[in-house]
């Protein structure tokens, strides 16, 4: 029953007796942003590992974004105010601190810009923070009576703009700052997930790696030449064998999904080519257009074809090119 | 069960395909247009011999 006029002034406290095991955050050396909201329920925790390599490639609106490796911080964060009580001046503390973490990061300007894709107020992701205990740091989550393991609610996701060299530093640093929306989360609602339990490392917190691709018709033929979309690092060399697959690629034909066959516009064989470090499709007899496109599979097909994956980075094409084959 | 592709050393062929060539002779002159096995000229004709052997052998007896 509703009380009227009950302002609940109910004092709860806890028992002080002092624990054997102390945990606190170590030093921060990676990160993941989850989609906001998204909380790990017990058995995602007991997996951890498994459960974020899932994430990661997962469908774009609930794909995790892990960030490695954090090599320096500094905290910019605004301690609790206190403001001062009637003309007395009594003081008392009357805002919560506001969190705002930067991170320096030394993995190249490339690597930045992916990051500052993420640049925004209002983030639409949480985070959680590894650090080098390989202790994983979040909130608490309670639904319908069930604790979850949940990532820091962001004000804001922000990637500093680059610094030139200046002669001192061993590299050049990128600073990502999170700015954490409720300080509760850290403090009252904190949660951890020890090593012991959550057995995940630095090196578990591998992002996919963005794939463009090139494509050539010719006669009764379509070249793909493949390269990692940042560095331009040609995928030939080291994958001849693996994308010489058909079932690696998709080919359209007017919008239309191509498959191997022997009527004009099927596909009838795929070749390594190390002539030209491309891949060639070869088409049956008789086809020709201007409106063949190419795409490549998902991450985990590529990855079934030995092409990336754990405990490497997954590899995802962001590219669909357009070919015009010549019957003769 | 009958595979659908044949793979050898970076080249994948439908095997439909190759069992659609008249002979042997045909398919070797057809499928070395369009593989590029590193080898000398012999030694990439007998591959292509064991794919053309392959194909015929998953062929479906009338």
């Amino acid at each position: 029953m509703t009380v009227i006029n009950n302002p609940s002034c109910i004092v709860t406290a806890s028992n002080t007796g002092v624990a054997n095991c102390k945990p606190y955050p170590s030093i921060i050396k990676g990160a993941v942003l989850l989609p906001k909201g998204k909380v790990l329920s017990e058995a995602e925790c007991a997996d951890l590992k498994t459960t974020l390599a899932a994430l990661y490639i997962a469908n774009s609106s609930l794909r995790a974004y892990p960030i490695q490796e954090l090599t320096g911080f500094k905290d910019s964060s605004k301690e609790e105010t206190k403001g001062t009580s009637g003309s007395y001046g009594a003081e008392k503390y009357v805002k919560r601190a506001e969190y705002v973490w930067e991170f320096e990061l030394i993995n190249g300007v490339f690597y930045a810009n992916r990051l500052r894709s993420f640049n925004s107020p209002n983030n639409a992701y949480d985070v959680i923070f590894l650090d080098e205990k390989n202790q994983m740091w979040g909130t608490t989550s309670v639904t319908a009576g069930v604790t979850g393991f949940k990532g820091y609610s962001l004000t804001e996701f922000h990637v500093m703009d680059n610094k030139m060299a200046d002669g001192a530093n061993a590299g050049l640093n990128n600073v990502v700052s999170f700015a954490l929306k409720d300080a509760k989360e850290f403090n009252e609602n904190i949660a951890m997930l020890s090593d012991a339990t959550v057995n995940i490392e630095l090196s578990d917190l591998k992002g996919m790696i963005d794939l463009t691709h090139t494509s050539v018709g010719g006669v009764l033929k379509i070249s793909i030449g493949i390269q990692k979309a940042d560095d331009k690092t040609d995928l030939y060399d080291t994958y001849a064998t693996q994308f010489a697959a058909l079932g690696n690629f998709i080919i359209k034909k007017g919008g239309v999904v191509k498959s191997v066959g022997t009527t004009a516009n099927d596909l009838v064989a795929i070749a390594a080519n190390p002539l030209t470090k491309k891949w060639d499709i070869t088409l049956y007899a008789g086809s020709a257009g201007t409106d063949f496109t190419v795409e490549m599979q998902t991450p985990t097909v590529l990855a079934a074809a030995g092409i990336g994956g754990t405990p490497g980075n997954y590899f995802e094409d962001v590219s669909i090119t357009t070919a015009t084959v010549t019957a003769t | 069960m009958i595979s659908e592709m044949i793979k050898l050393d970076g080249f994948e062929i439908y095997n439909k395909a190759v069992q659609s060539f008249q002979s042997e002779k045909d398919f070797i002159a057809y499928a070395s247009k369009i593989c590029y096995f590193d080898l000398p000229e012999k030694e990439k004709v007998a591959k292509l011999k064991v794919i053309y052997k392959i194909a015929n052998s998953e062929k479906p007896k009338k």
